[in-house]
């Protein structure tokens, strides 16, 4: 069981699969954070019911303001190593968040990125993968870096840099804009693979691939942030 | 006759309007000013407005009035999305501070 290591679940309108989720990772890990980003349906009501911590967006900002406020949050913490963010689509496996635990303790790297194109590369459905690999391109232009995978919700952060992860952007770019903190700041980082489990639910509730220009677009806008 | 009077009327209180009250961006009261005037003249003295628009290389007034009204729409959709994007952005901040202050952290690994 990982005590020191919090899990961060950015969620919006995920009734029928936040429970799957958060009872899937409670059996490894016993701090879960979810950040519920204005849910309408009964998500809050879901989350009462589980053994977790609940932050409450009363509006719905986006993933990357429900991330920002989870970090914010864990920052207050005492006894946190580590952070790791985890999709509540059910796209992520525990298994990978489990060894995203382990290595993020043991390693010397700062953060980790996860990567769906080191080994499963095939388990993304051909459209999504020439979408996701012209953002990971753009974005390792402007940033300087050499990922693989820019837009994937599985990381793990150490806790000592969550000081410099300052997020501005509400909505899904702000993966792009923790890239450039990570260039930025010169913060050591590695990548691991993920294997991200596409079904009909994940895929009708992920991101759409017409949201790719507005990720483009949110990266031009954090290309202008001082 | 009756409709000019009361617009002039309309366009000269825009004015004394746009001189008296005071503005954050002195973009929008100097906007508001001509804007006006530029309506006064144009009910006022329609030769005026035909004169200026050649004395601009424009020929033709009723071609002012149209190239202006596309950049004064223009502006007000420029200033309206950023005024907008500086509300999501107060509103945001407001969120995240709101959801801050109620987290019950009982359950956390003391």
């Amino acid at each position: 069981m990982n005590n020191n290591v919090y899990i961060l679940i950015p969620v919006h309108n995920e009734e029928s699969k936040i429970s799957e989720v958060v009872t899937g990772l409670k059996k490894y890990f016993n701090n879960v954070v979810v950040v519920n980003d204005g849910s309408t349906d009964s998500t809050i009501d879901v989350l009462k019911e589980l053994d977790v911590i609940v932050v409450n967006h009363l509006l719905n900002l986006g993933q990357g303001a429900a991330i920002s406020t989870g970090i914010n949050f864990i920052k207050t913490l005492k006894n946190v190593d580590a952070v790791i963010t985890f999709d509540a689509d059910g796209q992520h496996s525990v298994k990978d968040a489990i060894a995203f635990a382990n290595e993020i303790i043991k390693c010397e790297e700062n953060i980790i990125f996860g990567s769906r194109f080191i080994t499963h590369r095939m388990n993304i459905p051909p459209m999504k993968r020439r979408v996701l690999s012209f953002i990971t391109f753009v974005t390792n232009k402007i940033t300087k870096m050499n990922l693989t995978d820019t837009h994937n919700g599985l990381k793990a952060y150490k806790r000592n840099i969550l000081k410099d992860i300052k997020i501005e952007i509400d909505g899904f770019a702000f993966e792009s804009e923790i890239i450039k903190i990570v260039s930025k700041n010169n913060i050591s980082y590695k990548e691991l693979p993920t294997n991200t489990i596409y079904t009909e639910y994940s895929k009708n509730k992920g991101q759409k691939l017409r949201n790719g220009l507005i990720i483009l677009e949110d990266i031009y806008k954090s290309s202008n942030f001082k | 006759m009756i409709l000019k009077i009361i617009f002039i009327c309309i366009f000269s209180i825009t004015f004394i309007y746009g001189v008296i009250r005071p503005f954050s961006s002195i973009i929008a009261k100097v906007f508001i000013m001509l804007g006006s005037l530029l309506g006064i003249l144009s009910l006022a003295g329609e030769e005026y407005a035909q004169m200026l628009a050649v004395a601009l290389g424009i020929g033709r007034g009723t071609d002012l009035y149209l190239y202006l009204g596309l950049v004064t729409i223009f502006l007000f959709i420029s200033f309206t999305v950023n005024r907008l994007d500086s509300i999501n952005k107060k509103i945001s901040k407001l969120t995240k501070e709101i959801a801050l202050q109620n987290v019950n952290k009982e359950k956390t690994n003391k």
